[in-house]
């Protein structure tokens, strides 16, 4: 039996907790000249990819082939659904070449739910719109996890354009998971509304931010305002107020960011190269979070296959 | 600049005078605000009222003005909505001949409307009329910034930008924001600022073309007639939308202040007024309905105001049988049932402030057949006397009441210090001689427009003097024109 990871709730603490284990291996075979390892030889992995991504769909398929699967790439502008195909018939389509796991982004929420009706393949939810993204929330966890070698009881301030943002989703409710204390910092109009009844503080003011252990900067994800009133009347004035600047982080206070980062927009050019910045961790963690979520999908098919 | 600090405050200005020194002998010093009505003297000087009272040494190098003996003397006057029409169409007004238009009608401070060109909606602009303002201005100007780019109702302007240039308020006056999703994320994002929403209510689709209210004598006249409904329509949209935006604001702010009571829940750093912030503020209130509506969302506890014009409060639309193009005006005059209503809202604190909404125009915007003369009448020189003699001479509306309601009344719109009669307070006030009987003509108006709803009036009890910030800045000897 296959498992999906379509949300950050399909996990448990203890869930989580193994895959850092996991992980903790994988990080060690990254370190080796031969960065290889079989556990998933002559599996099929398909990296469907319907929007754009840089860190994401390169790092599952890295992590696929240090695995030893087999793995294709079809993104969105290549493919048949730009003529017009439907999910179902590319997920039935694909479902023929009799994959392991399908990694899926989609610009619309509960794309990857939905896949998993047509597909015997685990589905590795990789972002579904403004839904969810529960791998980088896993590799956002992983990455506290080695740098303050815990979770628990750790302080941090989400700032930025939270409405839209489904790293900010996935991460809110999964850092909350391993104990962390959660609060969200943007203005009022990029706040979702009702998110305060899941008993989340919010405030306007990066003066919130004084006590966090963590600053969590977001993308002002310009894409999905087109149509509506945008929700701040200019970068420049978003920036000035709510971005972030070396000056404004105080000493031991480490930065995050789900990429790819706006230089000059959520933080100063300078700021994403400080060595308070967590940005490039995140990526190397990415990696081999995603090497223990692949063989996490497909632990249960393993073990049914080696004792038959 | 640090933008973590304090949002910068509301910025009012003048040109500076020397500081003057002087004595107003037995007049009647009159301040609801300060319970105060005697008969005594008042001592100006620094800039501030230095004493006041029955018993004041009368030292021999202070100037005492004793023509003014017997007259009244009131707190100044604050207008919540004129149109000084800078930038952009000083043809109607400037900032020089609107305020001291102002000062000749008894004001001390005026809230400049941002329907100008380019529209105030950027913290340049707004610091230019204010840089502007404190070399030409007779009183004290406050500028509305826009709360959407160019008020085309599309996106938000840089509301923040503008509260470090000092605006007193945001408001798209002159047209409605009938966009509901960027009402409420003016609603929204304006948190913080401390600075209130002012809202042109109209539905423009709606009113269309009409000229003058819809009723008896819209039917009478043949001109096209404008439906109260247009009003109170959008009043109430705006007010669901305020209940659903402060409440959840103050779920927020609630959820905030449990997981820690940072002070900054739900509201700007430095914000120390209690409930939403902004609150919102409906202009010039015209129909009895939305009376009504203002009154119940009041009872909720809703942070609302309101404000009516003195032309809603004294006349209505049958006067446009005159077909008097100043008589034209936006939200047009209503039926006798909605003066009364509207008086019956002032009187009792429904309706907050009188604002006058002063709208200059050119001869050549008014002297053309109604339908398409431009929108607007004058308003400063003639607002406190017009009321003065109409309604508080009558017994219809107290002294009180309308001292309140054109002083402290809107300053309490814009969390500004209202100006008192009492010692140490900044020298603000006027003098009023309650018995001098006038009519407002063409030539009595200092003002650069003649567009005056009341040209031709018959009045009781004239500004005087008005000081500001301890100087005089108007000042008429008894039956001078």
């Amino acid at each position: 039996m296959v498992m999906h990871l379509l949300s950050i709730d399909d996990l448990t603490r203890a869930d989580i907790e193994k895959l850092f284990q996991l992980s903790d291996g994988f990080l060690e075979v990254a370190a080796r000249p031969i960065k290889k390892v079989p556990t998933l030889r002559g599996r099929t992995v398909i990296n469907l990819f319907l929007e754009p991504s840089t860190r994401t769909q390169s790092s599952f398929e890295l992590a696929a082939k240090r695995l030893s699967a087999d793995v294709i790439n079809i993104k969105g502008t290549t493919s048949s659904v730009v003529k017009g195909e439907s999910l179902k018939d590319t997920i039935l389509t694909l479902e023929s070449y009799r994959p392991d796991i399908i990694v899926m982004r989609h610009p619309q929420v509960g794309a990857s739910r939905l896949a998993t009706r047509y597909t015997k393949a685990a589905i590795v939810n990789a972002g579904d719109g403004t839904g969810e993204h529960p791998t980088q929330c896993l590799l956002d966890l992983y990455t506290i996890q080695r740098t303050f070698g815990h979770t628990e009881g750790l302080k941090i301030g989400m700032v930025g354009d939270i409405l839209r943002s489904r790293v900010a989703r996935s991460d809110l409710f999964g850092f909350r998971k391993m104990g962390m204390d959660v609060r969200l910092v943007a203005p009022p109009t990029l706040v979702p509304p009702g998110i305060e009844e899941w008993g989340v503080p919010i405030y306007h003011d990066l003066e919130a931010l004084e006590e966090v252990d963590i600053i969590y900067l977001l993308r002002m994800q310009l894409e999905r305002a087109k149509g509506r009133v945008p929700p701040v009347p200019s970068l420049r004035e978003y920036s000035r107020r709510w971005g972030l600047s070396p000056a404004k982080v105080k000493p031991g206070q480490r930065v995050m960011h789900p990429g790819p980062i706006n230089r000059g927009v959520e933080l100063s050019g300078d700021l994403a190269d400080d060595d308070r910045s967590l940005i490039l961790h995140q990526v190397e963690s990415g990696l081999a979070i995603r090497m223990a979520i692949l063989l996490w999908c497909l632990a249960g098919a393993l073990g049914e296959e080696s004792e038959a | 600049m640090d933008l973590l600090s304090r949002p910068f405050g509301p910025r009012l200005a003048c040109r500076a005078l020397p500081l003057e020194r002087f004595l107003l002998p037995d007049v009647r010093l009159f301040d609801p605000g300060e319970r105060l009505d005697l008969v005594g003297d008042l001592l100006i000087g620094d800039g501030k009222i230095l004493a006041l009272g029955p018993e004041i040494s009368r030292s021999e190098n202070v100037e005492v003005l004793s023509d003014l003996a017997g007259c009244w003397v009131f707190p100044g006057l604050v207008d919540p909505h004129v149109h000084l029409r800078t930038p952009g169409f000083e043809y109607k007004e400037d900032l020089e001949s609107g305020t001291a238009a102002a000062a000749a009608g008894g004001y001390v401070a005026v809230i400049a409307m941002a329907n100008t060109e380019p529209a105030v909606d950027c913290g340049p602009v707004a610091s230019w009329v204010l840089d502007q303002a404190g070399r030409r201005a007779q009183v004290r100007v406050g500028q509305v910034g826009a709360v959407s780019k160019g008020r085309l109702g599309q996106e938000l302007a840089e509301l923040w930008d503008l509260v470090q240039a000092g605006v007193t308020a945001f408001a798209d006056d002159g047209s409605p924001i009938a966009d509901a999703d960027l009402l409420l994320h003016a609603l929204r994002y304006a948190r913080g600022t401390g600075r209130p929403l002012l809202l042109h209510l109209e539905n423009k689709s709606l009113a269309t073309d009409g000229v003058m209210r819809e009723g008896k004598w819209s039917a009478r006249l043949g001109l096209r007639g404008i439906p109260a409904v247009c009003e109170s329509g959008p009043l109430a949209r705006d007010l669901e939308l305020i209940r659903y935006a402060f409440a959840e604001e103050s779920r927020q702010a609630s959820q905030a202040a449990e997981s820690g009571g940072r002070r900054t829940a739900g509201k700007g750093a430095g914000s120390s007024q209690s409930g939403p912030v902004p609150f919102v503020h409906f202009q010039h209130l015209s129909v009895a309905r939305s009376v009504q509506l203002l009154r119940q969302a009041k009872e909720e506890g809703l942070a609302v105001t309101g404000e009516v014009t003195p032309h809603h409060l004294l006349l209505t639309d049958e006067a446009l049988c005159s077909f008097d193009p100043s008589l034209k005006v936006n939200p047009p005059l209503g039926s006798e049932g909605d003066r009364e209503a509207l008086l019956g809202g002032l009187a009792d604190g429904t309706i907050d402030c009188i604002g006058s909404d002063h709208a200059p125009h050119a001869p050549h915007e008014k002297e053309v057949p109604i339908e398409e003369a431009a929108w607007g009448s004058t308003g400063l020189e003639t607002a406190f006397a017009a009321l003065f003699s109409r309604l508080v001479l009558p017994g219809r509306l107290s002294l009180g009441r309308l001292v309140e309601a054109m002083s402290s009344g809107p300053c309490g719109v814009f969390g500004l210090p209202a100006p008192r009669l009492a010692v140490g307070a900044p020298a603000d006030f006027f003098v009023f001689d309650p018995e001098e009987e006038w009519q407002v003509t063409e030539t009595s108006l200092r003002g650069k427009s003649r567009n005056c709803a009341f040209l031709g009036a018959e009045l009781t009890g004239r500004v005087r003097m008005t000081v500001v910030a301890g100087s005089r800045r108007f000042v008429r000897a008894r039956g001078e024109v």
